[in-house]
């Protein structure tokens, strides 16, 4: 079942007298807003997104689904990205390391800046340096943190799993319900969404994750001291 | 969600309908709509723009666009050009307005919405338009989409053939001066600023200017002044759950817009010296050491 159906059914289950009050279609609708909410605070949904350089472009519009950058990647052929990854600057930082670096083409590009935050229709923009100056098949690939713009077919198609749909869905999408209604029934299911966010992103997050830390340099772990 | 969507968001939670209310008509929800969705890009600096303006030799003030809020970056010619103050130019110099040269610095009128080049240009912006193979400017429909014609001269298999430009594909490389394409060759004035954002109108498929999912936002700030106003449905308890779930939106708005760049990147200028106002502090020698007891 998707997303949707079943936390739908969920809040049935909580509040039976809820056909009378809130239709299917206005109960997607919540589900939609508390999902926009839920996929950035939760940082959860990744995805890719390839954009094909042109000839001297610097400035390309980035789709309107994107919450946050992760990295850019580059590819030669626009299949394999591998040949190198762009890293974010700012404009002061190229002003210092040369007053014509508007001017320079090269064939590949090393850095990116982001004109507004990501997301915003048309609006938000990604700049990078240096352009190509005779591009043919190089493209960038952005890995982004992403949303479900609108309420459609694609969304309701989405799944999530179940304990996710407990954690979260759930009590955000009853407190949006209870906020014109009861304050204080909107109170409890809200503490009980931010208490659930917390368990989520520490889910996504592998609590025993060892990272670098198994890399470490240095002396010689408190166990290790005991060693002969 | 577009303008549309919100619209009935609005609806399905107040049973109020835009349309035949008479407290809550729909020209009043826009202006709650278009004020919350200005509060939260004042607030969060989350909306950022650039602009090439057309400079004209012997002009030294220019027209802003109307949505600058705050102006953060300015080239001229392509390369970085410094703020200054009028009043400061006229310290240095009683008759600045005569000097006319290659601009290095920039004042701002931000009562009349202009922009003011130190020293005044002497050259035009150059640019070239595109053109269609009649040397004809492409102009855009109400579409907004770019389009010329082929003549059968010039077509394939000798028919006339029309070609659309999608605006957002050939933005990287060109720029638009009203409903022409352009491509600056050389001496424009960029201005980077924060903007204000563009006025949700009433067509239902106007997307407000604001990251999408953070879109919900505009329809609780618009709950929030339909239950604050003085109406039947008037309940300050409501206005606070609202302000909750507005806040929350716009703080986590904060984190996006500040902190856009990942932390674990963020590069520091290798070359960094001592800055200007810490020279002067400087001991000119360096006294040697006291002798001890």
């Amino acid at each position: 079942m998707s997303l949707v159906d079943e936390v739908r059914a969920k809040i049935r289950r909580l509040a039976p007298d809820s056909t009378t009050r809130w239709t299917d279609a206005q109960l997607n609708e919540q589900i939609h807003l508390a999902d926009c909410l839920i996929r950035e605070e939760g940082q959860t949904t990744w995805q890719t997104i390839d954009i094909s350089l042109l000839d001297e472009g610097m400035y390309y519009t980035l789709p309107s689904n994107i919450i946050a950058i992760g990295s850019v990647e580059f590819s030669l052929d626009g299949v394999t990205f591998d040949d190198g990854v762009l890293e974010p600057t700012t404009y002061r930082i190229l002003d210092d390391l040369s007053r014509t670096w508007r001017d320079d083409r090269g064939t590949q590009p090393y850095h990116y800046i982001l004109l507004s935050a990501p997301g915003i229709y048309s609006v938000s923009k990604i700049m990078i340096w240096r352009p190509m100056a005779d591009a043919t098949a190089e493209a960038i690939r952005i890995n982004c943190l992403a949303c479900y713009p609108r309420n459609d077919a694609a969304f309701q198609a989405v799944s999530v799993p179940q304990v996710i749909q407990e954690e979260v869905y759930v009590p955000l999408v009853m407190a949006q319900l209870h906020a014109a209604i009861d304050q204080s029934v909107f109170q409890l299911y809200w503490n009980d969404y931010r208490s659930g966010m917390n368990r989520v992103r520490s889910r996504y997050g592998h609590r025993y994750a060892e990272g670098l830390g198994a890399f470490r340099s240095g002396g010689p772990t408190l166990g290790e001291r005991y060693l002969p | 969600m577009n303008w549309g969507d919100i619209k009935t968001a609005f609806q399905n939670i107040t049973g109020e309908n835009p349309a035949n209310s008479s407290y809550f008509p729909e020209s009043r929800i826009l202006a709650w709509a278009n004020q919350s969705l200005r509060d939260l890009a004042r607030e969060t600096n989350y909306l950022e723009k650039r602009d090439i303006l057309h400079v004209v030799a012997g002009t030294q003030e220019y027209d802003l666009p109307t949505n600058v809020d705050e102006i953060f970056r300015v080239t001229y010619d392509w390369e970085r050009i410094r703020p200054i103050t009028q009043i400061k130019l006229r310290a240095y110099n009683q008759r600045w307005r005569e000097r006319s040269g290659k601009p290095r610095m920039y004042y701002l009128d931000q009562i009349n919405q202009k922009i003011g080049l130190y020293e005044r240009p002497d050259v035009t912006t150059s640019y070239q338009t595109l053109v269609d193979d009649t040397g004809t400017p492409l102009t855009a429909g109400s579409d907004g989409v770019y389009g010329f014609i082929i003549d059968s001269a010039n077509a394939p298999s000798g028919r006339d053939a029309t070609i659309l430009i999608d605006r957002s594909s050939v933005q990287p490389i060109f720029g638009f001066d009203g409903a022409l394409l352009n491509e600056i060759v050389g001496d424009g004035l960029e201005i980077f600023y924060s903007a204000i954002p563009e006025e949700i109108t009433t067509n239902v498929q106007d997307i407000p200017e604001i990251p999408r999912w953070a879109s919900p936002a505009i329809l609780y700030g618009i709950l929030i002044e339909a239950y604050s106003a003085e109406t039947p449905l008037q309940d300050f308890d409501t206005v606070a759950a609202y302000s909750v779930l507005y806040r929350h939106i716009k703080n986590r708005l904060k984190v996006r817009s500040f902190a856009r760049l990942p932390r674990a990147w963020a590069i520091r200028c290798a070359h960094e010296k001592p800055s200007w106002n810490m020279v002067p502090r400087l001991p000119q020698h360096i006294p040697p050491p006291s002798e001890g007891p």
